[in-house]
């Protein structure tokens, strides 16, 4: 069972289909210098909060990944191959937290907070984190419920309070404490370490349940993760000015390592959906790629459907006249979800196995990638 | 000169003159009231100014009474209304000529008899002062943030507010009129409070353009300088500059783009001569190395880089020739040069009479030291205009665009109307890629241009007209026979236009092998010098926890910075390191390692004067 001070990676094989990137690009913090470093985008990622979208620019995502980073390798004294774990649905600043551990050499664990305890605790207990995450109280509630099977954890940084300080530190005062150790000569530091990280060294785990409960730690290297990252940029071409909208309730390992590809290519803007909202924003934002749960996609998909009865003329007599065709009912249907789905989708992924209905309707229409984070395909 | 120039020019000259015998007989229509203004726009006449000429007396400060006011007020054992409402230190002071020479002389019934050196060309100064154009408002409805007592800022706009976003540095410099981490605390502003202070300065009016300027310390130490600079560009200001040691940029070569993101535009940047020996008394053996990467990274960020000279008399005097032929030959890369004659504040408040006259620098010292650099090319009593001439430009700027609708009236113009003893300048045009270059009052007659857009304003008449006598007094005041070779005159009209912000052909569009070298001189008031008819009218505010304060009120006289700094300091020195961590500082005279060499060819100028280039890396 691996420690928090273990620095072997538990599985490195590399997975069929997945071809290793060149060596500029094979760790997830060489990914993100470069994107950082050159790029054609000026924000990175986009949330709804206050009634409007509200933006973060990259030289901020940058700025707060040195400045947690930071946080982490000098005050918690996060080493390389130490885990962090981040228990928290996705928002914002998963991106964040995800990067400030990965790019320097640590190893990032997705735990869904929502495991029953028995699991949550054996999880944990398994992971051995050196730090953990969480998104606000009610995370904190349920990781202080089985802290005594942790004892290495130093350190528990909330994304929002309130909270007693003893308990946590919120995220906004790490941020401004890792500012004043934001100087030139620490961030050059910062991403020479980064650049010095092993591709065979772990980079993200995730846990999987089994259809016991049981739960186990999976881990990608250094290497797999950029490997996949390059297959999802080769399958979701990269273009200036793209938008990308990524919602679920839980954040799945195809859901980050989407996040983490659209933000490591340099020049596509990623809209964190907000819960329950995501046909409304889909339809405001109209984004180039779709990464969503299923359902949230047929319910998206669904959600408008132009009253055809309502057009006259020519027009209007034809296609009603083609409606009655089922060849072209069904090529109607699925224009109707794509103008649904904003109309500029290219690429649409499931987080999960869709059903015939989701693949039924939006097949064809633009590429709906059904190739999981494991190599397994769909279709 | 072409036949074709020499006709254009005479038509113009005629179509003026044959303009302006109608237009002078039909009444001034009234001035525009645009929205960010408390009036009508102000006409020449309705302009006021400070006293002016010699002998006249004024309102001053005895050195030894404010210092030691200054400290009981900190020790507590005074208190700060003192400053407020009483007069605390005030004298009379008398500037008068003596000896060829202007000089300032006061008395203190404690503390006896002070004098010091104004100016070494008493015509210089009497022409500076002649070209002024007036002040601009009185400020309206600033109670909030101009409160001061007699150190209250009372006419005008400003043209820069500075912020400063930390009192921490890494740098340990001698001169320093910031006493940086020597003072013992730290004084850090919050990202909450950079945000009510830049909201409070477009609480008022007029409300104004101006440029924003983070200072400090070095401002990059703050970790709120990106958010800062995003905050004042989100707020409406069209230019953030911060006055930097650019070591920051030297050692981070990506921060650089990141402040170009944030909206962060021009490089205020430190630099003191071009040698590493003419830098030494900054205590970094090889600062210039330094600075040249900075300047690369800056260039290459697409920052403006204006360099920033502190003169003082016998130490680095006799670099301002060098430092602004280097400006000329790099004019592709900066917009210019601010040379600022030695303030004896901060750390050299306690300076000795001695080393004060023997270091003192005027603007007089500076007109003729780069007269006589450039053999006569450049004209102390030709060229040298104050800078609240600017004003001039801006009052046509304003007019033209509050004629152009109520969408352009947000703000008022960026305005310098300061008094005309806080600083003079010379325009240069210079090309890019030939390095010729020239001073714009050569070839093109700017004190009856002044005079023509005063005409142009006071009449009021409407857009169309009011082009029409822009483009009238244009020509006919550029003679192209002295121009630089090159330089056209639809090119010149280019520049100004841009420098107009657009306002004259209604677009603005960077033309592409002249440029304006801006060659300033702004000498900052020490206890010595100091003057409360230039402090009211100060353009260069600093926007503090405890409102506006005046730039020579905050860094001397009566030593506001101080008090707010003691006032709002975050901690003790030691208590800051432990809690947040040390940051670096480079000084005691050894070099600093940075990543990478420059890479450009910097024609550089050696001590003596003979020029070579420099290939370096």
């Amino acid at each position: 069972m691996p420690t928090s001070s273990s620095t072997e990676p538990i599985s490195t094989q590399a997975r069929d289909g997945f071809v290793p990137p060149p060596e500029a690009v094979r760790t997830v913090g060489r990914v993100h210098l470069g994107a950082m470093r050159e790029h054609d985008r000026k924000v990175v990622l986009l949330h709804w909060e206050g009634g409007r979208w509200q933006d973060t620019p990259d030289w901020r995502l940058d700025r707060q990944v040195i400045r947690l980073g930071l946080h982490l390798q000098s005050r918690v004294g996060l080493a390389q191959g130490e885990r962090v774990v981040i228990l928290s649905p996705l928002r914002r600043e998963w991106l964040l937290a995800d990067l400030s551990a990965a790019v320097q050499g640590a190893v990032a664990i997705a735990v869904d907070p929502d495991l029953p305890e028995p699991a949550l605790a054996a999880a944990l207990a398994q992971i051995a984190p050196r730090a953990a995450f969480v998104a606000g109280p009610d995370e904190l509630e349920r990781l202080e419920s089985v802290r005594e099977g942790i004892p290495g954890l130093e350190e528990v940084i909330a994304f929002e309070g309130p909270l007693a300080p003893e308990r946590a530190a919120l995220l906004c005062e790490v941020l401004d404490l890792g500012g004043t150790l934001d100087t030139a000569e620490r961030a050059g530091a910062f991403r020479a370490r980064a650049r010095e990280v092993s591709p065979d060294a772990c980079a993200l785990g995730y846990v999987e349940r089994g259809a016991d409960g049981s739960t186990a730690c999976r881990y990608l290297s250094h290497c797999e993760v950029t490997a996949r990252l390059a297959h999802l940029g080769a399958r979701a071409t990269v273009r200036k000015g793209d938008v990308a909208y990524l919602t679920g309730s839980a954040v799945t390992p195809e859901l980050r390592l989407a996040l983490l590809a659209f933000a490591g290519d340099g020049s596509t803007t990623t809209a964190i959906g907000t819960p329950g909202r995501a046909a409304v924003e889909i339809s405001a934002l109209r984004p180039h790629k779709i990464v969503a749960p299923p359902e949230v996609l047929l319910a998206a998909a669904t959600q408008v459907t132009p009253r055809r009865e309502g057009k006259g003329g020519a027009r209007g007599w034809l296609e009603r006249a083609a409606h009655l065709v089922p060849r072209s009912r069904e090529r109607s249907r699925r224009q109707e979800s794509l103008a649904a789905l904003g109309g500029r989708a290219r690429w649409i992924h499931p987080t999960a196995v869709p059903d015939s209905s989701v693949r039924g309707r939006l097949h064809h229409a633009v590429t709906i990638d059904l190739v999981s984070s494991d190599g397994a395909c769909w279709t | 000169m072409t036949k074709l120039d020499a006709v254009v020019k005479e038509l113009a000259n005629l179509g003026w003159r044959g303009f302006q015998a109608v237009n002078e007989r039909v009444p001034d229509s009234p001035s525009p009231s645009p929205e960010w203004a408390p009036g009508p726009l102000l006409k020449t006449y309705q302009r006021t100014k400070p006293p002016l000429g010699w002998p006249r007396e004024t309102d001053s400060l005895c050195p030894r009474c404010v210092v030691e006011t200054r400290s009981a007020i900190i020790r507590g054992e005074r208190d700060l209304a003192e400053l407020v409402d009483g007069h605390v230190g005030e004298v009379k002071a008398h500037i008068l000529e003596e000896g060829g020479r202007l000089v300032i002389r006061k008395a203190c019934p404690e503390h006896g008899t002070f004098e010091d050196l104004l100016s070494i060309d008493p015509e210089f100064s009497r022409i500076v002062e002649s070209r002024y154009y007036g002040r601009d408002f009185r400020t309206l409805g600033d109670e909030k943030v101009h409160r001061h007592g007699t150190s209250s800022i009372r006419y005008g706009r400003g043209a820069v507010l500075t912020i400063d976003l930390t009192n921490r540095c890494n740098m340990m410099c001698s001169p320093c009129f910031m006493d940086a981490n020597q003072v013992g605390y730290v004084h850090e502003l919050t990202l909450d409070e950079i945000k009510e202070i830049l909201d409070d300065s477009i609480s008022f009016k007029p409300r104004r353009q101006m440029s924003v300027q983070f200072s400090g310390g070095e401002p990059t130490m703050s970790p709120h300088f990106l958010e800062a600079c995003r905050y004042a560009k989100e707020i409406g200001y069209y230019s953030v500059q911060a006055a930097t040691n650019g070591l920051r940029f030297a050692l981070e070569p990506e921060f650089a783009d990141q402040a170009k993101e944030a909206g962060f535009d021009i490089a205020y940047f430190q630099f003191d001569g071009v040698t590493n020996e003419g830098n030494s008394h900054r205590h970094i053996t090889n600062l210039f190395d330094v600075k040249q990467k900075a300047i690369e990274s800056l260039h290459a960020a697409d920052i403006d880089i204006l360099p920033v000279t502190t003169v003082v008399n016998t130490v680095n005097d006799r670099q301002v020739g060098p430092i602004l032929q280097f400006v000329i030959d790099n004019c592709d890369k900066m917009g210019g040069v601010s040379f600022q004659p030695v303030s004896f504040t901060g750390r050299d408040e306690d300076i000795s009479d001695q080393d004060r006259h023997r270091q003192r620098y005027t603007i007089s010292h500076l007109a003729h030291d780069l007269s006589r650099c450039f053999d006569g090319k450049l004209d102390p009593h030709r060229d040298w205009y104050p800078l609240g001439a600017m004003g001039a430009f801006t009052a046509l700027a304003d007019h033209l665009r509050a004629l152009s609708g109520p969408e352009s009236n947000r703000f008022g113009g960026l305005c310098c109307s300061c008094h005309p003893n806080c600083g003079s300048s010379v325009l240069l045009v210079a090309n890019r890629r030939t390095k010729a270059w020239g001073a714009i009052t050569q070839f093109f007659d700017m004190d009856r241009f002044i005079k023509d857009v005063g005409v142009i304003c006071d009449t009021g008449r409407g857009k169309g007209l009011s082009l029409t006598q822009v483009a009238l007094a244009f020509l006919r005041n550029f003679d192209a026979r002295k121009a630089p070779a090159g330089l056209t005159l639809f090119e010149f009209l280019k520049l100004f236009n841009y420098k107009m912000g657009g306002s004259v052909l209604g677009y603005k569009e960077k033309e592409a092998d002249w440029t304006v070298l801006w060659v300033g001189g702004m000498w900052f008031q020490d206890l010595w010098t100091y003057d409360f008819r230039r402090t009211e009218m100060c353009v260069i505010p600093y926007g503090t926890q405890e409102g506006e304060v005046s730039f020579c009120a905050y860094n001397t006289g009566v030593g506001w910075r101080q008090i707010v700094e003691n006032m709002h300091s975050v901690a003790r020195t030691p208590e800051w390191f432990n809690a947040r961590g040390k940051h670096k500082i480079y000084a005691g005279d050894r070099p600093m390692q940075v990543p990478g060499k420059p890479s450009l060819k910097l024609p550089i100028l050696q001590a003596g004067g003979t020029p070579r280039v420099r290939e370096i890396g």
